[in-house]
């Protein structure tokens, strides 16, 4: 870009909401992967309009533009590698309209995920996507993502509460699609299809969530073992006795290790695995289905089952949940995390893969799942300044994602492509599918400046 | 009307063959139960696919609870055959008995239980279509979660045959509830059967279905004689054993506020009988009448919006059949077979005064989004064999 360019947004936003010094370009090279690519200019707008002002400049000139919320992806999503704008969101932060009766809130694409849980909380709903990163990441980017969480084995992933949006096309249009009623006007579901879309179709500048009433009672119980394969047998079988828990969440030894260094529950670290599950609903409905989780649990040899006594014992579980990622960080300087989904009855056979990779590679590896769903992240730790251990890791990693395909899994269940995975989606998907999904992107974009070429090799 | 292009084809690769001619030799494409209900008109060149013939069983996966089926599967024969087997798939359209899976996933008919279990997206997690660019592709398998690169699985559902057909589904399915209960309540007027109906989706009962109908819809459940003809709300509740009283109990505590009588029905073959009543009497009406009009409102609008359609119908046309999934906060407005034209813009104008919306019958029509629609189109049928697709969009 250059400076007439970069001047020229200073026309649209306060230039204050302009960034362009080499510390402040580095800041926003990254994201929660280890991929690095600098921005040439990062701009904070605060309005629909001014959005709409920089995409219509961007277009006409051709200049890439990654937007971005809190850069917590796990995909590579907003590494800016083709340079251009680094276009954050986080100033358009505000809950513009919460409607309890409705059960529809409008937000902007900036607003935190656990912000908007602490408004809606004391009122007695919630917004059910609940990622473990959800104290900072934002809305936009949890649509951006599709993003899921523990709970969404029961209710649901981003897409399933979205009721509708403003956006704005690569061209500068600003169009509204769905609208704050619970039903999408069109057949044809536009509004689902752009949940997931990685910033690579139109910036969210509006949305328009589905809130949910908070169940009145839930059990959360705590299951140990002496295997994985085990722990995992117990997943599918919870199941099938026709039970749909809340959450059904799987740690294994290295990771329950880790959330015991870190925030010392008295958790077991002999075990193996642990199963975090819970069950929610009226209050008659949970005895029996705590009764008939507690009968698979024994059949498959648990360890130790315990059910949360207090809602304070509760909360420190959730907490072992949602900071174990970062915990990992005192076994090894860094961490590469895998985000495969297979069907549920092959949690075993790749968790056992993912044991032989990693004493092949001599890698530890942590096993992380929403295992209800089928979705695990393997977290692999490493130390990044040693390029030889870092090859290992891409090894590694390529080797995980192999595996869950053969067994009929997915790339990614919840962290989406970005560039991390786009070298293995020609693994998952035929050439006629890549190629229709690279017509649709040009359909949308027809420069290819959103994110280009994120999630495939698209071009002009 | 006599159609002699019926194509039935036998497997996925004769399908394709279908499509790929009909491109070679420029002919127009649509599924066979589009001439069932308000048939547009066909000439002899357009080929008219039949998918009675795909509609195997391929895998019942019990660990994973997934259906492999094709297509072709009459949807209530689906049902049936899965509750049979201890499944459930919650999905239930008023076409369930005439149609096939494919179509009700390709035109995301409303189901009734629309709400408390989600929509179609939520259940289909794999698919094999033919494209009319002549593709046979397959996305998705068993797995419950998945984000890799952009949701054309989400983009298919509801495309109305503009992209191509799905012939074969991997689905979701879910346990058969424990306990089912279709309770039946009588109110005095529309407007205390839907503000009731409002105050249940706020006490955390979860029915499974909740609809309104006014006296004229009460006709839908002709057959039984302990209902009486009045404004109905019909509340289908499942779940676990243990809550279903309570559940009951929280229901007639609520209608009771509006002085409603309630009619319980516990026995399973008997709700059965009811909805396949329900749904049949449906159908015939839509496919009797001139035209029908859905709707979308708020919740807390919707008691106002659906007495003014009530009271103002009635002086344009003299009987209409409303039906409400008050899960949703949508509504169907049915008129009968001699209604006039005048009623249609009444309803847009008090569907308008309360912010609802009018639901559009046909697919893009999301406003400035024309050139992105027409582009899309383009990538899945460049040859423009799809019926639909003759209309400009
Ligand atoms: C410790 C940790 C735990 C995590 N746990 C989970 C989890 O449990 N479940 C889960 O799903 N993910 C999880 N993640 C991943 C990540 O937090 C999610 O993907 C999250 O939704 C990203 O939000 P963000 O605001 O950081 O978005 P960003 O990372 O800034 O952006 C994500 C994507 O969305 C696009 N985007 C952002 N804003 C917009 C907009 N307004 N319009 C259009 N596109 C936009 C970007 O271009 C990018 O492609 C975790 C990450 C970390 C670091």
């Amino acid at each position: 870009m250059n400076s007439k360019q970069i001047n020229y947004f200073k026309t649209i936003v306060d230039p204050k909401n302009i960034c362009t010094t080499k510390e402040e370009l580095l800041v926003y090279e990254y994201d929660a992967t280890l991929l690095k690519g600098a921005p040439e200019v990062i701009v904070f707008p605060e309005t629909t309009g001014q959005v709409s002002l920089i995409l219509a400049y961007a277009y006409q000139e051709n200049i890439p533009v990654t937007t971005r919320g809190a850069g917590t992806n796990l995909s590579g999503g907003t590494i800016p590698d083709q340079g251009g704008i680094a276009l954050v969101l986080t100033k358009m932060n505000k809950v513009l309209e919460i409607d309890f009766e409705n059960r529809v809130v409008v937000v902007e694409p900036g607003t935190i995920n656990q912000e908007l849980q602490d408004m809606l909380t004391p009122h007695g709903y919630y917004y059910p996507p609940d990622p473990a990163s959800m104290k900072a990441c934002t809305i936009g980017g949890n649509v951006g993502e599709c993003s899921g969480g523990p709970r969404c084995l029961k209710y649901g992933v981003t897409r399933d509460y979205i009721l509708g949006m403003e956006m704005v096309l690569s061209t500068g249009e600003v169009v509204a699609i769905g609208s704050k009623q619970q039903v999408n006007p069109d057949p044809l579901d536009i509004v689902k299809f752009m949940v997931g879309s990685e910033g690579t179709l139109g910036v969210f500048t509006k949305l328009f969530l589905k809130i949910k009433k908070i169940s009145e009672a839930k059990k959360t119980m705590l299951c140990t073992f002496n295997s994985v394969k085990d722990a995992s047998r117990t997943v599918a079988n919870i199941v099938r006795e026709g039970i749909v828990p809340t959450t059904l969440e799987l740690m294994d030894n290295l990771l329950i290790n880790c959330a015991e260094d870190f925030i010392g529950l008295g958790l077991d670290r002999t075990a193996d695995a642990l199963l975090l599950i819970e069950v929610d609903g009226l209050k008659e409905e949970l005895d029996g289905q705590v009764e008939v989780i507690k009968k698979v649990c024994e059949k498959n040899n648990v360890k130790g089952f315990k059910i949360a006594q207090s809602a304070k014992e509760v909360d420190q579980l959730w907490t072992a949940r949602r900071t174990v990622i970062g915990a990992v960080a005192r076994k090894r300087p860094s961490y590469s995390m895998q985000d495969v989904t297979v069907p549920r009855n092959k949690l075993p056979d790749i968790v056992e893969e993912i044991v032989n990779i990693s004493e092949k590679y001599n890698l530890p590896i942590g096993v992380l799942a929403h295992a209800g769903d089928g979705n695990l992240h393997p977290l692999v730790l490493f130390d990044e300044r040693n390029q030889e251990e870092v090859e290992k890791v891409h090894e590694a990693e390529f080797l995980i994602c192999k595996k869950a395909l053969s067994l009929g899994g997915t790339l990614s269940g919840e962290h989406g492509i970005g560039l991390l995975k786009k070298p293995f989606l020609d693994q998952e998907f035929a050439p006629e599918v890549l190629s229709l999904k690279r017509q649709i992107m040009l359909a949308f974009d027809s420069g290819n400046i959103l994110n280009p070429d994120k999630i495939l090799e698209v071009g002009k | 009307m006599v159609v002699n292009n019926i194509v039935d084809p036998k497997d996925n690769k004769e399908l394709q063959e279908i499509i790929s001619k009909a491109i070679s030799q420029n002919q127009k494409l649509l599924l066979k139960e589009n001439l069932e209900l308000k048939a547009p008109t066909v000439d002899e060149k357009t080929v008219v696919i039949d998918l009675a013939h795909l509609n195997k069983v391929i895998e019942l996966d019990k660990d994973n609870f997934t259906i492999t089926v094709e297509g072709g599967i009459n949807f209530l024969e689906f049902q049936t055959l899965l509750a049979e087997k201890g499944f459930y798939f919650p999905m239930d359209t008023y076409a369930s008995g005439h149609t096939s899976l494919s179509y009700n996933v390709l035109h995301a008919l409303p189901s009734y239980s629309l709400g408390e279990y989600g929509n179609y997206r939520e259940y289909v997690l794999g698919i094999e279509a033919v494209l009319f660019n002549g593709d046979l592709i397959k996305i998705g398998g068993k797995n419950i979660k998945n984000v890799s690169g952009l949701d054309i699985i989400g983009l298919m559902i509801g495309s109305q045959e503009y992209f191509g057909i799905i012939n074969n589904f991997t689905l979701r399915l879910l346990p058969l509830p424990e306990e089912k209960q279709v309770v039946i309540c009588n109110f005095k007027d529309i407007k205390t059967a839907q503000e009731a109906a409002f105050q249940l989706t706020n006490k955390g009962i979860s029915p499974a279905k909740l609809l309104v109908v006014n006296t004229s819809g009460a006709q839908l459940l002709e057959n039984n004689t302990k209902i009486t003809k009045s404004p109905l709300l019909i509340v289908e509740l499942e779940g676990f054993k243990a809550s279903m009283q309570r559940k009951i109990s929280i229901l007639q505590e609520t209608v009771a506020q509006y002085d409603a009588t309630c009619l319980i029905i516990s026995d399973n073959i008997e709700s059965r009988d009811l909805w396949t009543i329900f749904r049949e009497n449906q159908y015939q009406l839509l496919a009797k009448t001139v035209d029908s009009v859905s709707f979308s409102g708020f919740y807390t609008k919707l008691p106002e919006m659906v007495t003014q359609l009530d009271n103002e119908l009635v002086k344009c046309c003299s009987d209409f059949t409303i039906i409400i999934n008050c899960l949703i906060g949508s509504g169907m407005i049915i008129p009968s077979e001699k209604a006039g034209t005048d009623w249609y813009e009444e309803v847009g104008k008090i569907v308008d005064k309360y912010q609802g919306r009018i639901l559009d019958k046909k697919s893009f029509k999301e406003p400035g989004m024309g050139i992105v629609q027409e582009k899309l189109k383009a990538a899945f049928d460049p040859a423009n064999i799809s019926f639909f697709g003759g209309e400009k969009v």
